[in-house]
């Protein structure tokens, strides 16, 4: 009698532990929205999108966005009009700017949404607003067309001298020129980054610009002062970076962090990891001032530039704050494997947005709001007007006076 | 602040249990190993690995009968895991090694002839996740050459290293649950030495039933714990025979 008691009592207290023991929460249903081929409506379009941002976004950490609560406010919405498919113009209409509206204060400088819709393909891309709500909004094009007119004034008079040039047309004109300012400054331009495939190619015109651009950091004589300009340049390559700043230092230099996803969490981050300044080979070590002159139109791999002068004991910002947006990212599905997080499309929507998170040597982060610059300078087109760069002769001041 | 009174709580109602039966006060050292309960998703090539840890005990146990007593501790439990990709990343990912201190409240029955005694444990137990340490790598984005030296204009063979890393876990109060309860159940033979010692040597299965994450976001993946403590201590017969 006693031993059944006992066996009672160990059976009890053993269902009372597997009872609770079952007592965790249910996984989530998971859906790949790059393999979503199932979106036939607005309503399963959000549910996609909504739960794409939602594993894939990587600023979740820092961004204000409260995801849960769009959810909560704009699944009824959307759900309102899952009677209707996307050939209706007007429910399209109104869906797409519920998506505006509630993406548009993401902080990832790169975000941009578009969905393919059979009456047209809807954009949005914040950031453009953003730009044009700063004092002294200029566009890249004004920048451009001020600095060709002024930089051809600059060498009529002698100030630009020993320079070589490319200019390429199509999609993506590429910019680039590299000469001697007041003869004792080496002056680099570039107005995106797009060196890596012109590398090697002895014939192309980018790639003869870099390599006079090196020739005047071994050889110039007497040079005082550097200055890489990187205003209104639309980014690029990452890899491109040593071929431009990797002449002024001796070992791999920590210039910037980069963190991503470590999870499918929200919050689930891995650490920050060092990136690194390559090296490249120079005749000599210029001991000189290396002023990266950049405006808010330079974007991305423009800012991580203006990053990498910002780490280096003799550089110097000088400028407008760039753009905001400092992450990488490839425009690629298949990049999604290698960092799980950033791009996504499929046959409804593409959502362009950053795959890993940067901040400076210091360990802040200026995504959304831009790199501060170490002497604000500000776009001055009545100045250009007159054949004034202000810019550039404030980089030349700094160089001549250290301040 | 409500769990931890609930924790002093048992814990004083255990102390006040009536002396006229047996008071044991020991000390276990263990081996530890630990899954991870979750799902990956579509994040196909993340897999979770179990990674060895330690830990340490002082149980004390109250005998009501020959057969039942029950038995509270404080342990030092290590829960380490990895996370690493597979196939062509597997370079990256960490190991995560963590401190967690148990308070287990549990059930102990005993069975056998008076010498050597199996025995087996059913309770629960709550904790906190006192520190973590995570060690692993990661690729970096921008190039380097592949002998760390300065490279040439016709360096055309850009590497991305796996940078290693070695440091301590920085919690985030909105993300990291620090706090954790769950379920036990054990196994294990008591070899009673002479005079007021016993030796004891057993497996353990720590059952978490609180996520590691905060209840943070919509759709969250949850991540349980479990724990296998295989361990060996000495108890003490504090009171009379």
């Amino acid at each position: 009698m006693m031993k059944h008691r006992n066996i009672r009592n160990l059976l009890v207290a053993l269902a009372a532990v597997f009872a609770l023991a079952g007592c965790r929460d249910d996984m989530p249903r998971m859906q790949n929205p790059r393999t979503d081929v199932n979106i036939s409506n607005w309503a399963e379009a959000f549910e996609s999108f909504w739960s794409g941002m939602n594993y894939n976004y990587v600023f979740w950490s820092i961004d204000p966005t409260d995801w849960d609560a769009v959810y909560e406010k704009y699944k009824p919405k959307f759900d309102a009009l899952a009677g209707a498919e996307f050939d209706d113009p007007e429910v399209n209409d109104e869906a797409f700017a519920m998506i505006e509206e509630m993406t548009s204060g993401l902080i990832d400088g790169h975000y941009a949404v578009q969905f393919y819709m059979p009456n047209e393909d809807y954009t949005f891309i914040p950031v453009d607003e953003r730009l044009r709500q700063r004092e002294n909004y200029h566009t890249s094009e004004l920048f451009e067309a001020c600095w060709r007119e002024t930089a051809l004034g600059m060498i009529r008079e002698g100030r630009l001298t020993n320079g070589r040039t490319a200019d390429i047309g199509g999609d993506y004109p590429f910019t680039a020129m590299a000469c001697v300012l007041d003869g004792d400054i080496v002056y680099f331009r570039l107005n995106q980054f797009g060196l890596r495939e012109h590398l090697h190619d002895e014939t192309s015109k980018v790639e003869q610009v870099r390599r006079h651009y090196v020739e005047l950091l071994n050889a110039w004589p007497d040079v005082r002062g550097v200055v890489v300009d990187v205003r209104s340049n639309s980014g690029g390559y990452v890899d491109d970076l040593p071929w431009v700043l990797g002449y002024f230092v001796d070992e791999p230099h920590v210039f910037m962090y980069q963190r991503g996803k470590s999870g499918i969490g929200r919050l689930d981050y891995g650490p920050w990891i060092p990136q690194y300044l390559q090296p490249m080979a120079v005749d000599r070590k210029l001991d000189v001032p290396i002023v990266v002159l950049a405006d808010m139109q330079s974007v991305s791999m423009a800012e991580m530039a203006a990053m990498a002068v910002l780490s280096l004991p003799n550089g110097c910002f000088v400028g407008e704050r760039t753009s905001g947006m400092q992450g990488t990212l490839a425009v690629d599905n298949e990049a999604f494997e290698s960092v799980y997080a950033g791009y996504i499309e499929n046959n409804v929507y593409m959502i362009y947005t950053t795959q890993v998170m940067s901040c400076d040597v210091n360990g802040d982060i200026y995504e959304g709001v831009g790199v501060p610059p170490t002497i604000e300078a500000p776009f001055d087109e009545a100045a250009f007007a007159r054949g004034v760069d202000t810019q550039l002769e404030r980089a030349v001041e700094y160089i001549r006076t250290g301040r | 602040m409500k769990r931890i009174r609930f924790l002093i709580l048992g814990l004083a109602l255990g102390l006040a249990l009536p002396s006229a039966a047996q008071w044991r006060v020991g000390a276990r050292v263990g081996l530890t190993t630990t899954s991870v309960t979750t799902e990956n998703g579509y994040f196909y090539d993340w897999r979770y690995s179990s990674n060895p840890g330690l830990s340490v005990s002082v149980p004390v146990r109250y005998d009501f009968r020959d057969w039942f007593a029950v038995q509270a501790e404080v342990a030092y439990v290590q829960k380490n895991y990895g996370l690493w990709r597979s196939g062509h990343y597997e370079e990256t990912g960490e190991d995560l090694t963590n401190h967690y201190l148990s308070l287990p409240v549990l059930a102990h029955f005993s069975f056998g002839p008076a010498k050597l005694r199996g025995y087996l444990d059913a309770g629960f137990y709550v904790g906190g996740w006192l520190a973590a340490r995570r060690e692993g790598g990661r690729a970096v984005t921008f190039p380097l050459t592949d002998d760390g030296l300065a490279a040439t204009d016709d360096w055309d063979s850009p590497v991305y290293p796996t940078v290693s890393y070695d440091e301590k876990y920085a919690f985030d109060s909105r993300h990291d649950n620090r706090f954790e309860g769950g379920a036990l159940v054990g196994v294990g033979v008591e070899w009673q030495l002479g005079g007021r010692m016993a030796l004891q040597g057993g497996c353990r299965y720590y059952h978490s039933l609180s996520d590691v994450q905060k209840d943070y976001m919509l759709d969250r993946v949850p991540r349980y714990l479990g724990t296998f403590d295989f361990h060996v201590g000495l108890l003490f017969s504090a009171g009379k025979k």
